[in-house]
């Protein structure tokens, strides 16, 4: 019998099976099937490291079955345990069929991107080549080395420092240095890195977040555990932000307030108001533990008849300079020493001997009377009555609350007025110290893996910049200088570069600029695990191990309320001949150093290993710290001791100084060389506008945007093992990292829709332009052009021929941004320029 | 005994660890069942093998409202997945998990079409459904999900059914103190007819659940009204078929009488 079913019988006849009791679908089925092994069966190690998939280094375990690492887990001897999503992801990032595998030298033009594969053997012999000559006309300072991720940390600097190169100079410029460092260290008398505070989020009721998204920007054993935790507690969050930042504050009890980008000093500077005004600081808190007392002159600032002492330290030879100062006893009713007071007065005018004198917190308090939440609302686009409201909590809950001390500092050129303003109300409300407000980190230090190496005797390039230009320039953390000498030939020109694990031009802000400077280097070596923007460039690449595949000094610089120590041992073998830095720096010292340099320095290394390094590390630190001792370390990967709230001090009064003396000092003497930039030093809180806002009288066009950058927790920087990575790629593509978010008014304006491709430029160079796909989002500030940070190729398209998970489309900031300073401090303030968008 | 899962929205930093080890546990497993080399499973997009996976969006005018989650199956108390597969492709666990064996799965997406929450994942390339199966290989090795345990800000929690009940309603209460508002614990109680109660519950402020597509009432109507109809049309068989029989007996009877 032949009849062809025809689809419309078909659809028919199911149509009534579908309703027919006698066709059966699977509703009283019974399987029970046995479960197979889980992947954990057959697990041959677990092995203590360190992730390095951004640069914070959480203590975390690499499991390896068959000879290959399978997954990452937290590890679980720490109280405040914890790894992230990119850090899960790193099976994906060392398999990666991307990876550099051989070094490479460069045969093409620089930027051509054309190389070709030669021995270790050679490459170790032409970069010593170089190094020797450079030794030998005794102009070793020449060479610069810039380290990141590095794979040699303990090794280089002692092997640079030893080579004769004071130029060891990290990224920090591009990051927290020192808008964060100096703006909040001058509470404390030096530059406080990110390092140096956290939050008490579990015990907080209430806080600020303004400048870092700790779900966003998520470093897990840092501060991650400890923000969930206070999450989970209940705390209530108003983040101040250019976009909606879910990762903290979605969620009941919390808020997001839109601020024009690069005005948050008005913002902080308004809350200050609003405390004093409501009479809502820590009167007990700035009596006894900052200088706030302090009886200066109205007009010149200037402490009254203070006493000034310099001691040297014993210790490290030093001089330190000691403050003693003078206030208005209450009960006496004239001016005495602080320790000799008994009710010293906090605010007030006094006359003596025909002088007028105030105190400090006077003069803060009068310079902040015109900076109310109206004006704020101008400036920031933050209604005033918000702001009224986030003052009230802050000073209800105070002192188990804060506004978060922020990380990524370096965006806008106010940022060291921005910094300052953000520490006074945190310093008004006495939340320092404090069970729920903000406490000081707590370190073991460590000796080196080698012995001590004698400093270099040349000047760095950035101390000239400090001692020049830059007062509040943290000189190790400055890299960008590098090149501004290459510009300026002051203090001198750099020939060799030396960049391990940095992407020195992607990671800048102003990329085309640095790149043109490189014609007068001699040489560029690019040691990395993946190919950059920089490795473009290089003259010499060679190929690094990913975290997992080397054995690495002993760590103790974590940013938790516990001292901690943990250990990084070499889970699975390299793949190729991809070799550890630290493999490099040997060989290095080995072809360049005199013979018994190296032996006396390096012998015992070559020798021995890591397991004598850690060793010496650790040597007689178990008496002090009860349980610290290699055996341990191996074991369980972790020490930690006991969570303190202590934040050091080296003010010159010894106090929390409200009224900065470092400052003041600073700021007289530039007013005296009558520096343009002299009041982003000025010791009274003042609004100080962003490069972008003088440029634009504070106004900008309807196609004009500040392109703002935030991090996602599954990207980290411009480095590889997080920007091509298959699986994080995968969920990329599921959340749109690489788009660029538009405010709905503005996009429909310029007539942009939503998944619309669009070129971005700067609108000081429009030459430069690179794709996007954006996202037409209310989630946005009009005026304010968002995207996640370094996920995208930019203005280099061609990264995509040896990245082949790279996003397509994407811009990257620091290609568009100028190759400027911010003032006074150096940093790169790459979001301060002027963007525009057009339709593809 | 059963075991549940809970996801504390409130708590979730939508950092995504749990779904990427959920891409690596899943690799994991395809060498393990010598579908490619550790290295190589690595290398393939497939965003099927995610089970929980982000969702972001947003609602409102400027300043709007960001909605973003993590995505996942509920393992539903009645299944309504494996009630409708026909292949017989979907078990549900006596202690709770809703597992679909991807060797039987014959591409026929009727578990896409009678899942209330959007949750099995067609793949073309593969013909095949898949959805989370609640790591049901570690949990009868005596592991955690692998989710959970990646979970760094402990959104995630897993347990007996009684413990994480008790943890919910634990944190539904921390909440509503120090918050001033209403949470719920979805899934804790029957949704809808179609779905029970969750194995899979969520922890969220009550005002805006929906939002995240937890509905009170979750059920895939028309699905379940053709349910409905086969039952009826079962009952209808089974009386008429009685009647048939009775009439039978009774009309033997009739005849023996005669």
């Amino acid at each position: 019998m032949e009849t062809k079913l025809s689809r419309r019988k078909f659809l028919k006849l199911s149509g009534i099976a579908a309703f027919s009791p006698f066709v059966r679908l699977g509703d009283s089925l019974r399987l029970s099937e046995k479960a197979p092994e889980p992947v954990d069966y057959g697990v041959e190690r677990r092995v203590p490291l360190r992730c390095r998939m951004c640069a914070q280094q959480c203590p975390a375990i690499g499991v390896v079955k068959g000879g290959r690492l399978i997954k990452m887990e937290a590890n679980p001897h720490l109280p405040y345990a914890g790894i992230c999503g990119r850090s899960r992801s790193a099976p994906a990032a060392v398999y990666n069929p991307d990876r550099l595998k051989y070094p490479l030298l460069r045969v093409g033009k620089r930027g051509e991107g054309k190389f070709k594969r030669i021995s270790w053997e050679e490459a170790l012999d032409r970069i010593a080549a170089v190094l020797k000559k450079y030794r030998e006309k005794g102009e070793p300072e020449r060479v610069v080395y810039l380290p990141r991720f590095t794979s040699a940390a303990g090794l280089d600097k002692p092997f640079w420092h030893l080579y004769g190169t004071p130029n060891v100079l990290s990224y920090a410029d591009t990051c927290h240095s020192a808008g964060h460092d100096w703006g909040l260290g001058v509470y404390f008398g030096h530059p406080t890195t990110p390092g140096a505070f956290w939050m008490d989020y579990p015990h907080a009721r209430f806080g600020v977040i303004a400048m870092r998204n700790p779900g966003g920007g998520l470093c897990v054993y840092q501060f991650g555990t400890l923000f969930a935790e206070g999450r989970r507690n209940g705390v209530r969050l108003v983040a101040v932000d250019v976009r909606f930042p879910n990762e903290a504050v979605e969620g009941a009890g919390r808020k997001w307030l839109p601020i024009r980008p690069g005005t948050d000093t008005a913002f902080h500077l308004a809350l200050a108001h609003e405390i004093v005004k409501k009479k809502g600081y820590d009167e007990e808190f700035l009596r006894r533990e900052t200088n706030a007392c302090m009886l200066i002159d109205p007009e010149t600032l200037e402490p009254y008849e203070p006493e000034i002492t310099e001691k040297v330290d014993p210790k490290t030879g030093k001089k330190k300079k000691h403050v003693r100062y003078q206030v208005w006893d209450e009960a006496r009713k004239r001016a005495v020493f602080k320790d000799a007071a008994r009710r010293p007065a906090l605010r007030g005018e006094f006359r003596l001997g025909g002088r007028r004198l105030i105190t400090a917190f006077e003069a803060i308090c009068r310079a902040l009377e015109e900076y109310t939440p109206e004006w704020a609302e101008k400036i920031t686009t933050i209604p005033a009555e918000e702001i009224r409201r986030v003052a009230e909590e802050l000073i209800r809950h105070k002192p188990r609350t804060f506004v978060d001390t922020g990380w990524y500092s370096e965006r806008y050129a106010n940022v060291l007025r921005q910094f300052h303003a953000l520490g006074l109300v945190n310093t008004l409300l006495g939340v320092w110290e404090k069970k729920g407000g903000i406490g000081g980190i707590p370190k073991v230090k460590l000796h080196g893996p080698l012995p001590k190496v004698p400093k270099p005797k040349a000047l760095q390039i950035t101390k000239y910049y400090q001692q020049k230009f830059y007062p509040f320039l943290v000189p190790k953390a400055g890299r960008r200088f590098v090149f501004e000498a290459l510009r300026t030939g002051k203090p001198y020109e750099p020939r060799v570069l030396f960049a391990m694990g940095q992407n020195f031009i992607g990671g800048s802000a102003g990329s085309p600029e640095i790149i043109k400077l490189l014609d007068k280097v001699e040489l560029i070596v690019c040691m990395t695990p993946f190919m950059d923007e920089s490795c473009l460039y290089a003259d010499i690449i060679l190929p690094d191990t990913l975290f997992p595949e080397r054995d690495e000094v002993l760590h103790f610089k974590f940013k938790q309320s516990m001292p901690t120590v943990a250990m990084h041992m070499k889970a699975v073998e390299p793949p190729f001949e991809a070799r550890p830095g630290s493999w490099v720096i040997l060989e290095l010292a080995r072809r360049v150093l005199k013979p018994e340099e190296f032996e006396k320095y390096f012998g015992d290394f070559a020798r021995g290993g890591w397991e004598l390094a850690w060793r010496k590390q650790l040597q007689g630190l178990a008496e002090k710290h009860p349980g610290l001792s290699l055996e341990r370390l191996k074991k369980e990967g972790v020490w930690y001791g006991r969570q303190s709230y202590r934040i050091k001090r080296k003010t010159w009064t010894g106090e929390i100084e409200i009224f900065s003396l470092i400052l003041l000092d600073r700021w007289k003497k530039l007013k005296a060389q009558g520096h343009p930039h002299a009041d982003h030093a000025h010791p009274l809180p003042l609004w100080m506008p962003p490069f972008w806002w003088q440029e634009a009288k504070g106004r900008l066009r309807e196609d004009e945007f500040i392109l703002c950058t935030g991090f996602s927790p599954l990207n980290s920087f411009t480095g590889g093992q997080t920007r091509d990575n298959p699986l994080l790629l995968e969920i990329w593509n599921q959340i749109g990292v690489d788009r660029v978010w538009i405010h709905p008014e503005k996009a429909r304006r310029l007539g942009i829709s939503d998944g619309d491709l669009v070129e971005v430029f700067p609108a000081h160079n429009p030459g430069l332009k690179a794709r996007a796909r954006v996202w037409v989002t209310p989630l946005v500030h009009p005026e304010v052009l968002f995207t996640y940070y370094g996920v995208a190729p930019g203005i280099f398209p061609q990264l995509k021929r040896y990245l082949a998970f790279l996003p397509e489309h994407g811009v990257n900031i620091n290609h568009f941004s100028k190759f400027h300073f911010a003032p006074l401090e150096g940093g790169h303030a790459t979001q301060d320029v002027i963007i525009k968008v057009r339709r593809a | 005994m059963r075991v549940s899962m809970l996801y504390d929205m409130q708590a979730c930093l939508r950092c995504y660890a749990c779904s990427v080890q959920c891409g690596i546990e899943n690799r994991a497993r395809l060498s393990r069942d010598g579908r490619g080399t550790p290295e190589r499973v690595l290398e393939n997009q497939r965003p099927e093998l995610r089970f929980i996976f982000p969702v972001f969006h947003y609602l409102g005018n400027y300043p709007g409202r960001a909605v973003s989650y993590v995505h996942h199956c509920m393992h539903c108390e009645n299944a309504p997945c494996a009630r409708r597969c026909p292949a017989a492709a979907i078990e549900v666990k006596p202690y709770g998990p809703v597992v679909i064996h991807e060797e039987r799965c014959i591409g026929c997406r009727a578990c896409v079409e009678a899942c209330p929450f959007n949750v099995p994942r067609f793949a073309p390339r593969m013909g095949k459904t898949y959805k989370c199966f609640m790591c049901y290989d570690r949990l009868e090795a005596g592991l955690p999900p692998a989710c959970v345990e990646a979970c760094p800000a402990r959104a995630l929690y897993f347990g007996t059914r009684e413990e994480v009940l008790e943890e919910g309603r634990r944190r539904v209460s921390r909440y509503e103190k120090r918050l001033g508002e209403t949470f719920t614990l979805y899934g804790a109680e029957k949704v809808s007819e179609a779905t029970g109660y969750l194995h899979w519950v969520t922890v969220g402020p009550a005002a805006i659940l929906e939002d995240y597509t937890l509905r009170p009432d979750a059920a895939q109507k028309p699905i379940e009204a053709l349910d409905a109809v086969r039952t009826i049309g079962w009952v209808l068989f089974g009386a008429s078929a009685a009647g048939v029989i009775g009439h039978f007996l009774y009309s033997l009877g009739k005849r023996v009488e005669e």
